[in-house]
């Protein structure tokens, strides 16, 4: 069947030549796209990491000032939130997959989704205008500072305003799509789990984005015409300012995470040859912990000026969205046990996906429980719970995501001998540079600081080299799996024996996915039922 | 206690204030928690992998079609919901404990500006006779270098035992006031004034930490607490009140001679408002940090960033101190802020003719 497709639907890559990208709606080309670019963000985010990670290695200044620091660390918030973790796997991995997926062509409005990469691009310009004179407000741009600071502010909340748009267009396409696209007999209860917390996650994307949006438009407004909203110089109130961005800011981490506990549920089964356990409970838990993200976003502001009361029942609500998380943890060792375990590459990256995101889990313990969080809050307690979720979770999913898919896209399988090192180096530097960070915030080192009293000088030392492992960790795993495009095997449609619909496809996919829209009999975790 | 658990409990600050041994406690009962989970789910995540290994060249085998258990869903939600409840409750009694203040609490009025706290102290000293009355404030010197340790100068004395209640406010924007000693943290807002109570139990001193990022110098915005026991805390409140009383005594025979002040008087008044608040980000020596150097200002000329030039005089100087974004220099950036008030402009001007 395969070969005759062939001859009707020719592969999506087949057409060269940049045009092609430019004026394609193909939601393969999209996703590609959105990936190239997300991954330039994050090795450019990453520098900037490494540079803070310089600076900080001893105390006292010795590479860059005070100043540049705060622009830098500022530049590595934007770019890693606004322009790679947000978009990150919804927008690549979701736009190349999901259609394929439920079986269908495409995504329901094919235009819309061309326009959402065209609107992140005209985000990141407008974003690079900004870097005449860059902004050093931090990438939560509180209020009254980022309304007095000299530096282009606009600019940088311009710019992510826009990219809001991109991230409601592709939420709103992939919620359509799911409701209407999905093929004869791909009922609900045979989604893949990858596109139930797609699905979740745009959800999120639609419902709490414009809130954002408005509220930087009202931080511009405050800027040019002096409209008082957030400056109490002109009557406004700067926590108000607070209260509107992490009403949207919290969500969206569940938007960074959903999508890689949607992989992490695809890689496992495969894998282990065993079906995912607890189908419903998993699927059930994305829509719970969407709904919970709402309602929660006061505990980021518990030193800001909140009353007992209000602090209490947030601390409250915070604790709701934990057990979710650990029903999908529990769910994801069940499927493990009994099972027949390959440690291929993306195998690894969903393996050390539960073991490090379960850290972050645990350690958010801590910041939920309000007096605990107290002393805890906005130190580097902080910095290291959220990069065990966000870049121990997302990032690292995101990594396995690339070597379980990336032989779908090109047809060639990469070199798993440096998978697996370069693996390691990620696993190593990454705990290396964020374990030294958990103890030196809880021995009260706060966060956002360009220099630091002596007894923290060996954490941050350690810290420093793990992020060096770190980078060359990644730079190295991302051209191994990059590499493979040209310099790797044939690896036929199926190299995982997965059962996924896009693995019953030709790799690299034909244009238009399917040649006869397939009918869908059973969930896509019959595995190692019957040998082979 | 092994050598590994004194280190690891070595990490916590030392419990100095009432409430640190409660949110310790609650903090070491979420370890212990965790410290299970942690070991249960990663040990099952690692048992599993080794145990289930496939190992190489293995043929495919048929594995157990496991895909759901109700009553392991509800073992696994409830267990976690119940432990979820516990760790809320300490986090609640802790937090209302931090939150709740005893009567009779000293007050203290804090300030907090770019890049440096202010202590109002009720220890007052009044001349009957002329009326003037002077009370101890501890100003906070803007540029201590936290790669030197604790800032020597001028601590935040208080006494050990007694009871502080924090009432705070920003000039500018927002600061939070942390001590983790004392495990205490609130958010310093402009137009607002929030609070925050303790009670020192360790004479010591300890690091005292901003803790929401207020710009360029917010890591230099440190410094320190120190708690001495009732006896030395009255020492020093004795000899803070004599310096006020001479500072009164001082002031009284300026009124009564009835002259201006000079302005040498002026230069040196200046000096000290210069060193505590402009010289974080304007270096005399010629060299450029945030701002431009100002020593030898007077005369030079200047080029402004929309390229105009201009003689520096004493009405830009003024203009300059007041409104710093009205004329910015070429290749600065337009982050000033104002900080000097309005008695002390002329000080600064008169302390800025001075230098060469």
């Amino acid at each position: 069947m395969a070969a005759a497709e062939h001859a009707h639907n020719e592969n999506f890559l087949s057409r060269k030549g940049v045009w092609e990208w430019v004026r394609s709606v193909d939601h393969k080309r999209i996703g590609i796209m959105y990936l190239v670019a997300i991954l330039i963000s994050f090795v450019i985010g990453g520098v900037f990491a490494l540079l803070l990670r310089t600076e900080l290695m001893f105390p006292g200044k010795d590479f860059i000032d005070a100043n540049t620091y705060n622009i830098f660390f500022t530049m590595h918030g934007s770019i890693m939130i606004f322009l790679f973790i947000v978009p990150g796997i919804i927008a690549s991995f979701g736009n190349i997959f999901l259609p394929i997926q439920i079986g269908a062509k495409d995504v329901a409005f094919p235009v819309i989704n061309r326009l959402s990469f065209q609107l992140y691009v005209v985000g990141v310009i407008i974003i690079g205008f900004g870097l005449l004179s860059p902004a050093d407000t931090g990438w939560t741009f509180y209020t009254p500072y980022s309304a007095k600071s000299g530096t282009s502010v606009i600019s940088l909340a311009a710019g992510a305003f826009v990219l809001g748009f991109a991230s409601i267009l592709t939420g709103l396409n992939f919620v359509v799509t799911v409701h209407k696209m999905r093929a004869p007999g791909m009922h609900w209860t045979r989604l893949p789990l990858f596109v139930w917390s797609i699905y979740s996650a745009s959800l999120i994307q639609v419902i709490a984005t414009p809130v954002i949006g408005i509220t930087l438009l009202l931080l511009i407004f405050e800027r040019i015409f002096g409209v008082g909203f957030f400056n109490p110089e002109l009557g406004g109130d700067p926590v108000l300012f607070q209260h509107f961005f992490w009403f949207y800011s919290h969500p969206v981490v569940y938007i960074m995470i959903l999508p890689a506990m949607g992989v992490v549920s695809e890689v496992l089964p495969v894998f282990s040859r065993k079906p995912i356990f607890g189908y419903k409970a998993i699927a059930w838990s994305s829509i719970a912990i969407a709904a919970v993200s709402f309602i929660v976003w006061a505990h980021h502001l518990f030193t800001s000026s909140l009353s007992t009361t209000v602090a209490i029942a947030f601390s409250f609500l915070t604790f709701l969205v934990a057990i979710p998380t650990a029903i999908k943890v529990f769910n994801w060792l069940a499927t493990l046990y009994g099972g027949q375990i390959d440690l291929k590459t993306p195998m690894l990256y969903a393996l050390a996906f539960v073991f490090l995101f379960a850290i972050g889990g645990l350690t958010g313990l801590y910041l939920g429980a309000v007096g605990v969080d107290i002393p805890l809050h906005d130190t580097y307690f902080v910095v290291a719970h959220f990069h065990y979720t966000i870049q121990g979770g997302t990032v690292i999913s995101l990594m396995g995501a690339l070597y379980y898919w990336w032989p779908k896209v090109t047809g060639r399988m990469y070199n798993e001998k440096i998978g697996v090192i370069t693996f390691l180096l990620v696993f190593i530097g990454f705990n290396l540079t964020f374990i030294p960070q958990f103890i030196m915030g809880i021995s009260g080192m706060p966060r956002r600081y360009f220099d630091y009293v002596p007894e923290f000088a060996n954490y941050h030392f350690l810290s420093t080299i793990g992020a060096y492992i770190l980078g060359i960790g990644y730079v190295s795993a991302i051209t191994n799996i990059f590499a493979s495009t040209w310099t790797g095997k044939k690896c036929g449609d199926n190299p995982w024996n997965a059962n996924t619909l896009e693995w019953k496809i030709p790799s690299p996919p034909p244009e238009h996915n399917f040649h006869d829209i397939p009918t869908v009999t059973e969930w896509p975790y019959e595995y190692g039922r019957k040998a082979g | 206690m092994t050598f590994a658990a004194k280190l690891f409990f070595a990490v916590l600050p030392p419990e100095a204030s009432t409430v640190a041994g409660g949110i310790d406690f609650a903090f070491w009962l979420i370890t212990i928690i965790c410290g299970i989970s942690f070991v249960l789910v990663e040990g099952a995540l690692i048992y599993f992998v080794i145990k289930y290994r496939r190992k190489k060249g293995e043929a495919d085998k048929i594995t157990p079609y496991l895909t759901h258990s109700t009553k392991l869903e509800i073992i696994w939600t409830v267990i976690p919901t119940l432990i979820m409840f516990v760790i809320f409750y300490y986090g609640m009694i802790t937090y209302l404990e931090l939150k709740t203040p005893p009567s009779g609490a000293e007050t203290l009025k804090v300030t907090g500006r770019m890049w440096a706290w202010d202590i109002e102290y009720p220890i007052c000293e009044r001349d009957a006779e002329s009326g003037i009355q002077e009370c101890y404030k501890n100003i906070g010197s803007t540029n201590p270098v936290p790669g030197k340790g604790i800032p020597a100068r001028n601590p935040i004395v208080v006494q050990l035992g007694k009871a502080y209640l924090l009432e705070m406010t920003s000039l500018d924007v927002i600061h939070s006031f942390y001590v983790p000693a004392f495990r205490i943290k609130q958010d310093v807002v402009p137009g607002l004034k929030t609070r925050q109570w303790f009670q020192a139990i360790q004479a010591g001193t300890f690091h005292m930490f901003c803790t929401e990022y207020c710009g360029l110098n917010h890591s230099g915005m440190i410094s320190a607490i120190k708690v001495l026991p009732e006896a030395e805390y009255k020492a020093w409140e004795e000899t803070t009140r004599a310096k006020l009383r001479e500072k009164i005594a001082q002031q009284k025979a300026d009124l009564a001679s009835g002259k201006p002040p000079s302005p040498e008087m002026m230069a040196k008044l200046g000096e000290a408002v210069y060193t505590s608040k402009c010289a974080s980000c304007h270096k005399l020596d010629g060299t450029r940090l945030v701002g431009p150097p100002l020593n030898g200002i007077l005369g030079k000329e200047r080029e402004l960033s929309d390229g105009s030039k201009l003689v520096a005089d004493e009405a830009y100087l003024l203009e300059s101190i007041v409104n710093p974004k009205a004329k910015v220099v070429k290749g600065y950036p337009a982050a000033m802020v104002v900080q000097v008030s309005g008695d002390e402009v002329p000080q600064v001007i008169e302390y800025l003719k001075t230098l060469k």
